[in-house]
């Protein structure tokens, strides 16, 4: 993972509301804590987060609602304005930048999604996704022509001439998901987009947005409180607490190794074999019966029928098809009975 | 200035409450002293003269400072090298552009590069207002948008219709354009916004004919100056509007835009204040509704229309002839009223995309069309006299007739009126002493405000005493005690029967809505026309226009009481008195004293249209200035007249807890 170009680095990063906020911060030496804080009568969103996001990862924020998710989110696009820190996006740093140097990196690099959809009131669908190009000066022809091929690309493709009161929440955040995409952006936010739908819908979007992503292969920062859907979506998860990052890893590792209890019991509802892979649960050595073997970043519940009709234990492989292990049938059964694995984890 | 502090009050209201203990006993035994004083002379003790009305020699020339200040400004003053006189004339010359050009599309003519064009036919103006009815309403809207003008061609009002009507549009495109202006910046700096409310409530309580006296100073006698004065009066409530529809515009909106990469303006101008069209429409409508009730108005200074119609009809005792104008009114104000509102409650529709050119094409079609036939057949260039009717001699004949029928009665009613009730308030009233008065604003400030709101409303009580026309106060506090009374006598138990009975509600919405609609200049010609002119018919008028809030918001307080505490009161076996005395008034009472401080307000704002049937407060002191051109009389009567409605306002909310919101 940390082979792979970072695209977006936060250093340090804080967001302090109150008065002279920034000297105050300035002349601590060591990070104050939130009772230092408080009492200066200051209030603490983001308090010193440092982050690396890889180029074409799925990265979620995940935290209760008040721990400065969102607000992080927003450090990151400079819609909020952070205390103290610093923020490379592709080697540039967000916070030098002037208000028409970000405006430009807003129109060149960024797109975001809003958890009420943020659509303008008085625009049809298609203006609103043809909004983006329409700022830049762009003429209503060609704009509007490349804001079809956006709402087609989300299969709303019949509904440009729809104001947003005449789409149901769904199809409005598929009106946002679109409009966000239309500068095709590098790198795209997404600010707990699905949390206003309803648990079906939700799903829904939830494929839709991993069929994008396929298609895509954007850098994603996700922001949610839904621990299911962070699990779902991620290739890596940070957790936030009281404005603070508490734990940053895959969703396996997070599931397998919490870092502390207030982890581990976001973690106690998800079923186990929904995020351990193959490489996690197989056993070593190389008693695997046969060359069809699964592959080591599978899911188990994904191979879970292959290898309880298997007669053994089944080869485990590696990208380059060299076997890795076996996964044996009771291994496959104990995670999806969601007995905790007794196996260490492996270290990320 | 002093307003600036009041602001501040409902904020400080903890401190009050918790200092109550203390503070009450003092407050309280202040009051008793107030009333003492107040009661004494009517016990018949002779007050020192100095204590009952302030020597003139301790009274400052206010009123020549302010006339002096005023014509200083006017006439002589300037910035840099420019004469203030001369930006004000310019501005006038500015704003008098569009509204010559307004006047001349609909009714006198256009001159283009030395050709005289003739002014829109009445069909063109008809028909266009019509389609306007059918496109954001519905047949009924149009008919009742074509039909209002159908009734000022009848009725040989057509010209005076336009007039007014061009007079309207162009204080409300100016209204809103400055109002939006300053919501903008009340939104972008919350300082400017602390800076201008107070500014605003003021603005809404002083006097209309105190307005203006010195636009007439600033901008020239004549149809300007009344539209200035008209612009003034009537865009407090868009800038308000705009500040609130922009803070409810959710953020997010705001930062998608950034997202999408505009601008700071391109953020206002594409995303933020489209997005708040919807609500400042209501705005716009508030704006629409006062620029008529002013216009009308502003005949007094001698804009024409169908205000100087109506005007000058009463004047010759032609009540006919004002009937019948005065119905036209009623007719344009309903229809714009709810041409507006049909209009804010529009939502976009993906229909609408296809229609939109065939709308415009029967706009263009209904514009031109009489246009190119008016040479032809003359009859539509010219609604045609003989086609006109007139009831006024009908109406003159009825309303003699009545008179005649009834001057028996209505005398003796009048006489009744008189002797029980308007004589002896009164002289109650002319025999307070102003030392009294202080004190007991100041003491009142003190139970239920706080010594800030007793400082700042004993000091313009203070004024309204030492400003030299303390009789004037007097003779307008009465008269406004006795309506406000009187209309809370007949509001409050209708409001509570609309609270009781949806049937009744309904019924009774419908007939506040058309009331409340209806300029307050309206309300003098059936008065007139019953009673004549002096105290009494004001009083009438006063009450009649009044009593709409008090109806209104008692029965608005009283449906607020959570139905939950009201079943929990019946569980409990409250019986329905019970229930009603113990339970819903007490609940209801930040509503109910909202109530009566909106009669307060509405009855001040009709006290001052009564100066022109004879009454003799402050109002007509207001409005006699206009005539004897002594801005000075004018400017300190109306400021007296603002704190005396801003003493009752800040009175009466911080009773109702500080926290009542602002209708």
């Amino acid at each position: 993972m940390s082979t792979t170009n970072r695209i977006l680095l936060c250093d340090n990063v804080w967001k302090v509301y109150g008065p002279d906020a920034d000297t105050f911060l300035s002349t601590r030496e060591q990070p104050p804590s939130p009772e230092d804080l408080a009492a200066a009568g200051l209030l603490a969103a983001v308090r010193g987060v440092s982050l690396s996001i890889s180029q074409g990862e799925i990265f979620v924020i995940m935290g209760l609602s008040g721990s400065g998710k969102s607000t992080l989110l927003r450090c990151m696009t400079r819609l909020v304005e952070p205390t103290a820190g610093s923020i490379l996006l592709g080697g540039t740093n967000l916070l030098n930048a002037t208000e028409r140097q970000l405006m430009q990196i807003r129109r060149e690099k960024m797109g975001m999604v809003f958890q009420n959809y943020a659509l303008m009131p008085h625009l049809s669908a298609l203006e609103n996704v043809a909004f983006p190009l329409k700022v830049q000066g762009m003429k209503r022809a060609a704009r509007e022509a490349r804001a079809q091929q956006m709402l087609d690309l989300v299969g709303l493709g019949g509904r440009g001439r729809h104001y947003p009161h005449e789409l149901s929440g769904g199809q409005q955040q598929r009106v946002g998901i679109a409009r966000s995409l239309t500068l095709e952006p590098d790198i795209w936010f997404l600010d707990e987009p699905f949390s206003a739908l309803d648990p079906l819908v939700r799903r829904e979007m939830q494929d839709e947005f991993l069929r994008l992503q396929t298609l895509l292969r954007k850098t994603i920062v996700f922001v949610t409180h839904d621990f299911a859907e962070a699990v779902r979506l991620a290739d890596r998860i940070a957790i936030m607490r009281e404005g603070a990052v508490v734990q940053v890893a895959t969703p396996e590792a997070l599931v397998l190794a919490p870092a502390d209890p207030y982890v581990s019991a976001f973690t106690r509802d998800i079923p186990r074999a929904q995020v351990v892979t193959a490489r996690s649960a197989m056993d070593l050595g190389p008693d695997a019966a046969g060359s069809a073997g699964v592959a080591a970043a599978a899911r188990v519940i994904d191979i879970a029928e292959r290898v309880l009709a298997a007669e053994g234990p089944v080869a485990v492989l590696a990208e380059d098809g060299g076997v890795l292990g076996a996964l044996s049938r009771e291994a496959v059964i104990r995670l999806l009975l969601a007995q905790p694995h007794t196996r260490p984890a492996p270290v990320q | 200035m002093t307003a600036v502090e009041l602001r501040s009050e409902p904020e400080s209201r903890g401190d009050a409450v918790r200092g109550a203990g203390a503070a009450r006993l003092p407050a309280l035994a202040l009051l008793a002293v107030a009333v003492l004083l107040c009661l004494l002379p009517q016990f018949g003790v002779e007050m020192p003269p100095a204590l009952a009305a302030i020597p003139d020699r301790f009274i400052l020339p206010w009123r020549q400072w302010a006339g002096e200040a005023l014509t200083y400004v006017a006439k002589d003053s300037h910035i840099g090298p420019v004469m203030v006189s001369e930006i004000t004339r310019g501005i006038a010359g500015v704003i008098l552009q569009p509204m010559l050009l307004l006047q001349g599309l609909v009714s006198k003519g256009l001159t283009v590069g030395g050709v005289e064009l003739p002014p829109l036919p009445w069909p063109s103006v008809m028909l266009a207002s019509a389609l306007l009815g059918l496109r954001f309403g519905s047949v009924r809207l149009a008919l009742l948008t074509g039909g209002a003008l159908l009734y000022a061609a009848l009725f040989g009002l057509w010209d005076a219709t336009m007039l007014t009507l061009a007079s309207v549009l162009v204080s409300v495109a100016f209204g809103v354009l400055l109002g939006t202006w300053l919501g903008i910046l009340a939104f972008r700096h919350p300082r400017v916004d602390r800076a201008l409310q107070p500014l605003y409530d003021v603005m809404q309580t002083v006097p209309i004919f105190a307005y203006l006296v010195p636009i007439l100073y600033l901008f020239g006698f004549g149809p300007v100056g009344a539209m200035m004065a008209t612009v003034i009066y009537a865009m407090p409530p868009m800038a308000r509007v705009t500040t609130l529809a922009l803070r409810g515009v959710p953020a997010s909106i705001g930062e998608a835009a950034a997202m999408a990469g505009c601008t700071r303006g391109q953020v206002m101008r594409l995303a933020l204040l489209p997005s708040a069209l919807p609500k400042m429409m209501i705005g716009v409508n508030q704006v629409l509704m006062l620029s008529l009730t002013m216009v009308i108005i502003a005949s007094v200074i001698g804009a024409d229309g169908l205000g100087a119609v109506v005007l000058k009809a009463l004047q010759s005792l032609k009540i006919g002839r004002g009937l019948e104008a005065g119905l036209a009114i009623v007719l344009v104000a309903i229809a714009l009223d709810r041409l507006g509102q049909a209009i804010a409650e529009r939502r976009p529709q993906h229909r609408d995309a296809a229609g939109s050119r065939r709308w415009a094409l029967a706009f263009a079609v209904a514009l031109v069309l009489p246009c190119l036939l008016a040479p032809m057949i003359p009859a539509l260039a010219n609604w045609p006299a003989d086609w006109s009717v007139s009831t006024a001699s009908w109406w003159d004949a009825r309303i003699a007739q009545m008179n005649l029928a009834f001057a028996g009665p209505l005398r003796e009613l009048k006489t009744f009126a008189f002797l029980w009730l308007l004589r002896p308030t009164k002289l109650f009233f002319l025999a307070v002493p102003w030392i009294g008065a202080v004190t007991l604003v100041a003491a009142l400030g003190l139970l239920l405000g706080g010594w800030r709101l007793a400082l700042s409303c004993g000091l313009m009580m203070l004024f309204v005493a030492g400003c030299g026309f303390w009789e004037p106060a007097q003779l307008s506090l009465y008269l406004i005690a006795i309506s406000v009374a009187l209309a809370l006598l007949i509001g409050m138990p209708l409001g509570l029967a609309c609270a009781a009975s949806p049937r009744f509600n309904a019924g009774m919405r419908v007939v506040l809505d058309t009331i409340q609609t209806l300029p307050s200049f309206v309300y003098l010609i059936p008065v007139i026309m019953l009673l004549g002119s002096g105290d009494f018919p004001a009083l009438i008028a006063i009450v009649v226009y009044a009593v709409t809030p008090a109806v209104r918001f008692t029965a608005d307080a009283l449906r607020h009481v959570p139905g939950e505490i009201v079943e929990a009161a019946r569980m409990s076996g409250a019986s329905r008195w019970q229930n009603f005395g113990w339970v819903k008034v007490p609940l209801a009472r930040p509503g109910l004293l909202l109530a009566v401080n909106q009669t307060v307000m509405m009855a001040f704002g009709m006290l001052v249209i009564t100066a022109l049937i004879g009454t003799k407060g402050l109002e007509s002191d207001t409005l006699i200035s206009l005539s004897k051109a002594d801005p000075g009389r004018g400017i300190i009567a109306g400021a007296a007249m603002a704190f005396l409605a801003i003493i009752i306002d800040r009175l009466l909310r911080a009773a109702a807890g500080g926290q009542a919101a602002r209708p």
